[in-house]
């Protein structure tokens, strides 16, 4: 006897995602108590170095885009994230023009930590809210453009000694919190935020 | 060695670019465009001369997640004259951070990629999750947007080697990462937000790449008669 399954793809790869689902529920479960972002192995204690304190602006966006290709994860991750995000905008209150967020959101309040890293953080939060499947990631048949060189990077520097050390453009903090102001401004009335 | 702020510096691009993707506002391309054009270096593969010597395996990595988030939403290329294709950068970074150069050989941790790129950075036998996992995340990427399937291959691989060595446990914990002078066997169970989080985006792409059938990675819907 011939034996058919169905000619259709169903979106039901088993192994990936049961991956998938364990660290998404897992990382809901660990990185937002009461919802509300929280980097657990240094905001207790406030060891958290400047790029530990970008880190809930990553996860807000890339697990964000991960509900765009896994939709199954949306109604768990978006009243979360929602919660979340409504708690980093409302501590945002700080600085001269009284929008400047902060780093902790579960507090309700400003902490006058004053940083670039911080409105970036906000700013994936609310980011990640806006994703949808509008716009989800290109491919090169999807109508990506970009045209790729698979031979490219075959060869490695070997550098030898240690060269001198420059510290490159740190100068970008500063332009990257105006220009995320800036963005606030007209993301938070378009969102009816208050 | 590590600059504090290495992470963010490459991964606050890619926040603004997200933030063009959906809202369509194309105010700050320009700024964008010239941060990465800034960062590719000669070879076009974000090892710039004046920031090599101290770039980690991850930082690399970082840029290459800006450039591959270009590469997905078409965010503008920049001019001919700088010669920037944003998928080829991509895929400059993956196959150097494929190469045994970059990684272990031998023992428990065999084929995992190293925190540093560079010998003479601290840190060169720390094999952490970050490093692998923006890997795997790329890896994944590139799959899904080329068809390729080596891509997804070495994605997988790299998966598997981080749930062998308990760098994401059977509870869905992600820890830091170990060291080859330990045999990977010293975990270090700290938990950061962003190891999971990238994990879990490569894995996304992962399933949409098998379950979609972009390569044939699945059965065919027949079996023949026995």
């Amino acid at each position: 006897m011939r034996v058919l399954t169905s000619g259709l793809q169903t979106k039901q790869d088993p192994k990936w995602k049961k991956r998938l689902d364990l660290i998404v529920d897992r990382t809901l479960a660990h990185f937002y108590p009461n919802g509300v972002a929280y980097e657990q192995a240094c905001e207790t204690h406030k060891t958290c170095n400047v790029d530990m304190r970008s880190f809930k602006g990553y996860m807000h966006r890339w697990i964000s885009s991960a509900t765009l290709l896994a939709p199954h994860l949306a109604d768990k991750v978006r009243p979360v994230f929602e919660t979340s995000a409504e708690a980093a905008v409302r501590q945002c209150t700080g600085g001269d023009n009284a929008r400047l967020c902060g780093f902790y959101w579960s507090t309700g309040a400003f902490d006058g930590l004053t940083s670039a890293v911080h409105q970036m953080n906000v700013l994936g939060a609310l980011t990640g809210l806006l994703m949808n499947k509008d716009g989800l990631p290109l491919t090169n048949t999807t109508g990506g453009t970009s045209r790729g060189n698979p031979d490219a990077g075959q060869s490695l520097d070997k550098l030898n000694e240690l060269p001198p050390i420059t510290q490159g453009d740190r100068a970008g903090a500063g332009i990257v919190t105006t220009i995320i102001l800036g963005i606030f401004a007209s993301l938070f009335a378009w969102m009816s935020i208050n | 060695m590590c600059i504090a702020g290495a992470n963010w510096g490459a991964v606050r691009w890619g926040a603004l670019i997200d933030y063009r993707h959906v809202t369509g506002d194309k105010t700050y391309d320009g700024m964008i465009t010239r941060a990465i054009v800034h960062q590719v270096g000669d070879k076009r593969d974000f090892m710039p001369s004046n920031w090599t010597a101290s770039m980690g395996n991850d930082d690399q990595g970082f840029w290459a997640m800006t450039a591959m988030l270009a590469a997905e939403t078409n965010f503008p290329a920049p001019d001919d004259k700088h010669n920037v294709d944003y998928l080829s950068v991509v895929q400059a970074v993956f196959n150097e951070q494929t190469m045994m150069e970059r990684r272990v050989s031998g023992g428990n941790c065999d084929g995992g990629l190293r925190w540093q790129a560079y010998s003479f950075n601290n840190g060169w036998d720390y094999v952490n999750t970050i490093s692998n996992g923006i890997y795997f995340n790329l890896g994944a990427r590139l799959a899904r947007y080329t068809g390729n399937d080596t891509y997804a291959e070495m994605a997988t691989k790299t998966f598997e080697l981080l749930e062998r060595l308990g760098y994401v446990d059977e509870d869905g914990n992600v820890h830091d990462g170990a060291h080859q002078v330990k045999d990977c066997l010293d975990v270090n169970k700290q938990q950061f937000s962003y190891n999971a989080a990238v994990l879990a985006q490569g894995a996304a792409y992962m399933y949409d790449y098998v379950s979609t059938n972009r390569r044939a990675s699945l059965p065919p819907p027949f079996s023949p008669l026995p």
